[in-house]
């Protein structure tokens, strides 16, 4: 196949601008060969030929000054460049740019952990940085604080944050435990956000806010600049550590396990971002569908029954732990078991109880920070495995988890798929992951996981749900879904691009923002 | 999972499979008798590939790393492809851990020079096969004729696939077979070289 060129953009152009690049980054740095290298720049996974996101080139910095040196060409030649960290937010496009033919530009060799502070419990890093990186780091030094990562361990850490991911920690709001940042404008403009706009500043990493608008938000799942360091609070590593489990026998437990464990979130009694994870979820981590059911369509009301009773799982299974010396967790445990044995056959365990289960072990690692990779297990359920991140946003309500349950799963039966999801607990709302699992070497398969996609965010929009991310090939019917009092949110958004990155070159088109010389021409 | 370093020699593998028809047409090549550095991966949760892992260690076990979590072999393949820029990287593995393998052995510079699912479907299983045009053919066909000793039959062609030329080619075959419900019924063999190696 050709490779694709940026859009309006000749190949006398791109060849000038291949060749600056390289004189800033230096030849080896930048990446042209299809395939020897830019094959690894495509979405396994995605429901579209992947044609459909191939980028032209990749262009891999070092330092602010290579950014901006990147940045530099990019104006010269209108060039698209599409940022990545580690390039491994896999389900939501992974390192793929949002059209043919843009830049990738690649900073996984800014990977230096610049500061850890134990004292005060918090890192700064730059976006090449994996949740393994400073879990290794960490553990060579000895320091006593812990990370809160994603499900994968290679995911980066500014990559995540920046895409409002979460974890399973008390401090599992990656956003909110994010504290200050150094951002590139488009212009080549560095702008510490929060307390570094003061020079010197003794506090850029404890203090969010600064004075003035707080901007860092800005940056997230934006194109509004490029990310080159972080700052991140780390938990310290408490006395005591509890994981439990709790098999739910029911369908409809979603609703009592939502509405009985909400106070204990709010009064923190349960401090870690706990979740519910349906029965399949559980089971792929062990076994495979065809090991059970090789019919087509989903998995028989009968035959999820028979896994659950051999693998001791319910058809709802939530986690969550309790930290602390071991007095307060003793407390906190009365509180909670008292809660829990409302659920009529409800079943508790412990470490003790279900150790060498993988989805046990991969949960209660996660829980106390440590990185790995087992949730890509889940892929083994139907051979070839690919996937894409249905990511509603519920209330922690019980009725309000159900109606979306419902209406995710429906649809999922409906197109022949299994419905695969958990319900991650967040401050007042659920994260809803319906993990939409395809067989990747497929055609029809990927075609029916588009559609559905498709057909689920409005379904959701209809009942007043947004999604919180999403996949490069849905940005913008989810940002259209964003649409109160004409699209006001976007208008803004489109306001601020046309201000910051005049030239639109930083990743047009994320999350529905496209600069104005590309506005309405995206497909 | 299991893995192992080890050297591809490759002109006694090739003695290993003389004797098979589908790649009879491959004898009278002549070999260059040198070492080529390899890292294996088996997946040791299933009866095939640990078949597969056996005929390259002999009968002895192959030391096991952690299961269902392939984190722990992560480290592993960066460095080894880190310092054996002319070494093989295969396996037979779940589909999900040759994913992470491949994408991290990617950014080190190896790409994918053979790929194959090993499906069981029903009282079937489906050999589907990219590998360099020279051997895909045969390859198929000797799969199809080992029947339910293709693992061990697989790791003794690898030596042929690893020295073989050429655009990746598809080959499909199916073969009858009875499968094992303890087993999770859907393996991926494959390697990866560096891309300048062909």
């Amino acid at each position: 196949m050709d490779k694709p060129l940026p859009q309006g953009i000749s190949p006398a152009t791109f060849a000038a601008a291949i060749a600056e690049l390289q004189t800033v980054v230096g030849a080896e740095y930048v990446f042209t060969d299809d395939r020897a290298h830019l094959r690894s720049y495509r979405d396994a996974y995605s429901t579209l030929d992947d044609s459909n996101f191939a980028p032209s080139a990749a262009v891999a910095p070092k330092t602010v000054e290579e950014v901006q040196g990147v940045l530099a060409v990019a104006r010269t030649h209108q060039l698209p460049v599409w940022t990545i960290s580690t390039g491994k937010n896999f389900a939501y496009g992974g390192p793929a740019p949002r059209k043919p033919g843009y830049v990738v530009l690649d900073l996984k060799r800014m990977n230096r952990i610049i500061e850890v502070n134990e004292k005060h419990g918090y890192a700064v890093v730059e976006p090449g940085v994996s949740y393994q990186d400073l879990y290794n780091y960490l553990q060579e030094k000895g320091i006593k604080l812990w990370i809160d990562c994603a499900a994968p361990a290679w995911g980066g850490i500014v990559g995540n944050t920046s895409d409002h991911g979460a974890g399973y920690t008390p401090y599992g709001d990656h956003l909110l435990m994010q504290c200050g940042m150094e951002v590139i404008l488009a212009d080549g403009t560095v702008v510490e956000t929060g307390m570094g706009g003061v020079p010197n500043s003794k506090t850029s990493s404890l203090y969010k806010y600064g004075i003035g608008p707080w901007v860092d938000g800005l940056f997230t799942q934006s194109n509004f600049g490029v990310i080159t360091k972080m700052g991140i609070w780390l938990m310290h590593e408490p006395p005591g550590y509890m994981p439990f489990m709790v098999t739910l026998p029911r369908e409809e437990d979603l609703e009592l396990i939502t509405d009985l464990v909400l106070p204990l979130k709010l009064n923190m009694v349960i401090a870690n971002g706990a979740l519910t994870a349906d029965l399949l979820w559980e089971s792929a981590m062990s076994v495979t569908k065809r090991q059970y059911y090789t019919g087509k369509g989903p998995v028989p009301d009968s035959i999820r029954r028979k896994i659950a009773s051999d693998l001791k799982l319910g058809m709802w299974n939530f986690y969550a732990a309790l930290y602390g010396p071991q007095p307060i967790m003793d407390n906190n445990w009365k509180i909670v078991e008292a809660t829990l044995r409302q659920i009529p056959g409800a079943k508790i365990y412990f470490d003790a109880d279900r150790k060498g289960d993988p989805g046990w072990d991969y949960r209660a690692k996660l829980m106390r920070g440590i990185p790995n990779m087992t949730e890509f297990s889940l892929l083994n359920w139907v051979g070839g495995g690919g996937h894409i991140n249905f990511s509603p946003i519920s209330a922690a309500d019980g009725k309000d988890s159900m109606k979306q349950f419902h209406m995710i799963r429906d649809r999922a039966h409906e197109y022949n798929f299994d419905y695969i999801g958990e319900f991650l607990i967040g401050w007042r709302d659920q994260h809803h992951i319906f993990m939409l699992m395809f067989d990747r070497l497929s055609d029809d398969e990927k075609q029916r996981a588009h559609e559905l996609f498709g057909v689920l965010i409005n379904d959701a929009a209809k009942l007043g749900y947004g999604e919180y991310r999403t996949h490069l090939s849905f940005m913008d019917q989810i940002a259209d879904t964003y649409n109160y009092n004409d699209r006001a949110l976007w208008r803004m958004h489109e306001t601020l691009k046309d201000a910051l990155d005049p030239d639109g070159i930083l990743s047009p088109g994320k999350m529905g923002i496209w600069p104005e010389r590309m506005r309405g021409q995206q497909s | 999972m299991l893995t192992r370093r080890a050297f591809l020699k490759s002109t006694v593998a090739a003695s290993a499979i003389a004797g098979s028809t589908g790649l009879a047409a491959l004898q009278s090549k002549r070999l260059e008798s040198h070492d080529i550095p390899t890292l294996v991966f088996a997946d040791e949760n299933n009866l095939q590939a640990t078949l597969f892992a056996n005929t390259w260690n002999g009968s002895a076990p192959l030391p096991s790393a952690t299961a269902r979590d392939v984190a722990g072999q992560m480290g592993e393949i960066d460095n080894f492809c880190r310092t054996h820029p002319d070494g093989i990287v295969f396996g037979l593995t779940r589909d999900s851990d040759f994913f992470v393998l491949e994408h991290t052995a990617a950014q080190r510079g190896f790409s994918v020079h053979y790929r194959a699912t090993h499906d069981f479907r029903g009282a079937a299983l489906v050999h589907d096969i990219d590998a360099p045009h020279a051997v895909a053919l045969p390859l198929s066909t000797s799969l199809q004729q080992a029947r339910a000793a293709w693992p061990q039959m697989l790791a003794s062609a690898l030596p042929l696939i690893a020295q073989a030329q050429g655009t990746l080619t598809r080959a499909k075959t199916t073969v009858a077979a009875t499968y094992n419900r303890a087993d999770s019924g859907y393996l991926v063999s494959w390697m990866l070289k560096a891309n300048s190696t062909g």
